[in-house]
């Protein structure tokens, strides 16, 4: 996605996502969550894919088996039961197909924000009019996981050079809660300092803000955007009707 | 750009961080306002560059006149706040911290020059012909496509300045503008606001060192002490400087150094490193040395040796950018080199755990803002696990010798930078290690702090710590150190015998 413009991969994410949700297939999820870990193959980022999807959906996941699977009252199949707990065929499926979709909306999403070129999509809403505060924002969530990530490696040679740290899960736990603190702390404080410098450097710029690089988005691209958008909202509306379901 | 200030008083504080301040600024004029750590010249930057009272809650009696225009401030407490789109088209500002300059939402250094220049409104082309000649006179040219979020302290500021020149605003305010440059850097930027100036821009220099090359040039000069000019005019600033906690270069005592001993505290031998390759960063193994194979990358170090001794104090100088800062982290295990031997006090840093190289070393990041983390400074230098934690008189020595006992129960960022440096000094030294590894020290202290750095030196040395410092100050490294060892751009490290 990094080579097409931030715009094009944003339609296609989030045609891909409208139509997987709105299709409810089993099969159609499996394939875009296989073909979303392929692409982040392809891009050198499949690890760090898999690491955050994991993290993310691990409690999704574990929700959704509860509601809909260990607590069935509705299915006839039963194939377990002890006092509140009541495990049906029908639960499962109902559980395993709304994981199914859950884990293809997360993985295109992270895909995304993992794939896409920062500050080419800070340029590219800048240029589409969009206020700079909003694309600041945008930026600085995408940011966020990187620059937290480096705090926290900050922060933890700060204190392993006074002696935190040592081998072992409970070191290792005692070390993370002694971040946590200093890393919200000196979020906030760099923040507050950086809002001031933005401010001193005239952002965010009234109405005839210029451009330094501007992303190119070539015809053929806001094509395809337009064809992808319409086939997505025709294939939603369609499932959507009595006889498309 | 005209100020006048009675009185500035920020909210809640008992004194006046500002009192009875005049200052012109007449276009390509260069002023000096010189002054130690508290004595107001933050808050003077803050007032010309606009944010200040805005809506912080501060209370100005007094008048600015800028641009034609001219604004009053009665010293109540809802002050007129200024329209900061208008003013930053006339001031420019960078702060002592350059880092929180930078936007960090461009990808490039040339995008980052040009974050201010899109904000007013410049077109394309003029942006274009506008960095291409900040980047020469600074000598940028090789920075242009980095990431901003991976340069050296260093290259930092330069980049910083450089965004600020570049919008050509009338007035340029520069806060320690050559703290932590190297000598060709500095006289880069020194040689910057030559031409900014000739070409009509009033430079402001706040600044708690009287360097030659900037102070020689000012046609004025304020000396600030507890917020009230003390001196005014270039002689009178240099003569009452030192008093005023002022770092007045060639005013520094030398103290005798004690001879070092012969057992090798710190050692350096054959290490080598290169920056991994952007695009595919080598994963590093947990313990032991990378994998040569992975290497490739950019050379920094080529065969870097060299000793300290126990009761030895070594500089270690060399250019921005050529690798002093990772070399001293080596010694705190925190970077392993590719190749060659680091050993503290006997213990092969590339072995051993970060936690053991604690117990013997000690570190000073070159930003404070990297180090410090506790809600008081007590509790800052008393930070420790339960096992390792500074004994209660240890931390009291420390607080001691950074001068910090009156403000021990302050918060570390609403201390001025040059304590808040020394707070990052004392929490090393509340561990009394037996190798002290700071990254330039002197940076951001005025003259006291370094006063008592200098003291704080002899003292490690003579107790028997082997100490290794990076700097760009060459006096301070010939009155404090033994000796030094200088860095160069990708060629080995070349011991030479400075100093005494």
């Amino acid at each position: 996605m990094t080579a097409l413009h931030p715009f094009t991969g944003l339609a296609l994410a989030a045609s891909t996502v409208a139509v997987t949700l709105a299709a409810n297939r089993w099969w159609l999820s499996l394939a875009v969550a296989a073909a979303a870990l392929a692409a982040a193959a392809l891009a050198g980022t499949a690890r760090r894919l898999a690491a955050l999807a994991a993290a993310v959906l691990a409690p999704l996941w574990l929700s959704q088996l509860m509601v809909h699977a260990l607590f069935d009252r509705a299915g006839s199949r039963e194939l377990f039961a002890a006092g509140p707990v009541r495990l049906t065929a029908e639960g499962l499926a109902a559980a395993g197909g709304l994981g199914l979709r859950t884990a293809a909306f997360v993985l295109v999403v992270l895909l995304y924000s993992l794939t896409v070129d920062r500050a080419a999509l800070i340029r590219a809403l800048d240029a589409a009019g969009v206020p700079a505060q909003f694309g600041y924002i945008v930026a600085a969530t995408l940011a966020l996981v990187p620059a937290t990530a480096d705090r926290l490696r900050a922060i933890g040679q700060a204190q392993a050079i006074r002696g935190t740290g040592g081998r072992g899960a409970a070191a290792r736990l005692r070390s993370a809660r002694l971040r946590a603190v200093p890393l919200v702390l000196a979020s906030i404080q760099d923040a507050a300092e950086r809002s001031v410098h933005l401010q001193l450097r005239g952002f965010p710029g009234g109405r005839n803000r210029t451009q330094y690089r501007s992303v190119a988005f070539p015809r053929s691209e806001r094509v395809l955007c337009v064809l992808v958008l319409s086939a997505a909202a025709a294939a939603v509306v369609f499932l959507a009707l009595p006889w498309g379901a | 750009m005209e100020l006048r200030i009675n009185s500035y008083r920020y909210p809640d504080a008992a004194r006046l961080a500002l009192s009875g301040l005049r200052l012109s600024v007449p276009p390509g004029s260069l002023t000096v306002v010189a002054g130690g750590a508290g004595s107001g010249k933050s808050t003077l930057a803050g007032i010309m560059a606009g944010y200040l009272p805005g809506r912080t809650g501060g209370r100005l009696d007094g008048s600015i006149r800028l641009a034609g225009q001219s604004v009053e401030y009665d010293g109540g407490g809802e002050p007129p706040v200024v329209d900061l789109r208008q003013w930053t088209r006339h001031v420019a500002y960078v702060p002592q911290d350059a880092r929180s300059y930078l936007s960090m939402i461009r990808s490039t250094v040339a995008e980052e020059l040009a974050f201010g220049l899109e904000n007013a409104g410049v077109p394309q082309p003029q942006m274009e012909a506008r960095i291409a000649d900040a980047a020469a006179r600074l000598q940028l040219g090789s920075l242009l496509q980095r990431d901003p979020a991976r340069l050296s302290g260093g290259q930092e500021r330069l980049v910083a300045i450089a965004a600020a020149a570049v919008c050509g605003a009338g007035v340029l305010v520069l806060d320690e503008p050559l703290a932590g440059l190297d000598a060709a850097a500095a006289a880069r930027v020194a040689g910057t606001i030559g031409r900014l100036r000739a070409a009509g821009t009033a430079v402001v220099v706040l600044t708690h060192t009287l360097v030659d090359a900037l102070a020689a040039d000012a046609g004025q000069a304020l000396l600030l002490r507890d917020g009230v000019p003390v001196a005014d005019g270039p002689d009178a600033v240099h003569r009452h400087a030192a008093k005023a906690g002022v770092v007045v270069p060639g005013a520094g005592p030398e103290a005798a150094l004690p001879a070092p001993r012969a057992a090798a505290a710190l050692e350096y031998r054959g290490v080598r490193y290169s920056y991994p390759e952007p695009a595919r960063r080598p994963r590093r193994r947990l313990r032991g040395r990378r994998d040569a194979a992975q290497d490739g990358g950019q050379p920094l170090l080529a065969d870097v040796s060299f000793t300290v001794a126990a009761g030895e104090c070594v500089a270690l100088t060399g250019p921005n950018g050529t690798g002093k800062t990772t070399l001293l982290k080596m010694a705190l295990g925190l970077i392993r080199p590719d190749g060659g031997i680091v050993r503290v006090a006997g213990l092969d840093a590339a072995a051993a755990a970060v936690g053991e190289l604690a117990s013997v070393a000690g570190l000073l990041f070159q930003n404070p803002a990297d180090q410090l983390f506790e809600r008081t400074v007590r509790r800052e230098v008393s930070f420790g696990p339960p096992r390792s934690r500074p004994a209660p008189d240890a931390v009291g020595e420390a607080l001691e010798a950074c001068g910090l006992s009156a403000v021990a129960d302050v918060h570390p960022y609403e201390l001025p930078a040059s304590q808040r440096r020394l707070v990052a000094l004392a929490t090393v030294l509340a561990r009394r290690p037996r190798v002290l590894v700071l990254d330039e020290p002197t940076v951001s202290l005025d003259g006291h702090g370094r006063a008592l750095l200098g003291r704080i030196l002899a003292d490690a040395v003579a107790r028997g710590a082997g100490v290794l410092l990076s700097t760009h100050d060459l006096e301070f490294a010939r009155s404090h150190c033994h000796r030094a060892v200088a860095l160069g751009a990708g060629v080995p490290a070349a011991g030479s015998g400075g100093g005494r």
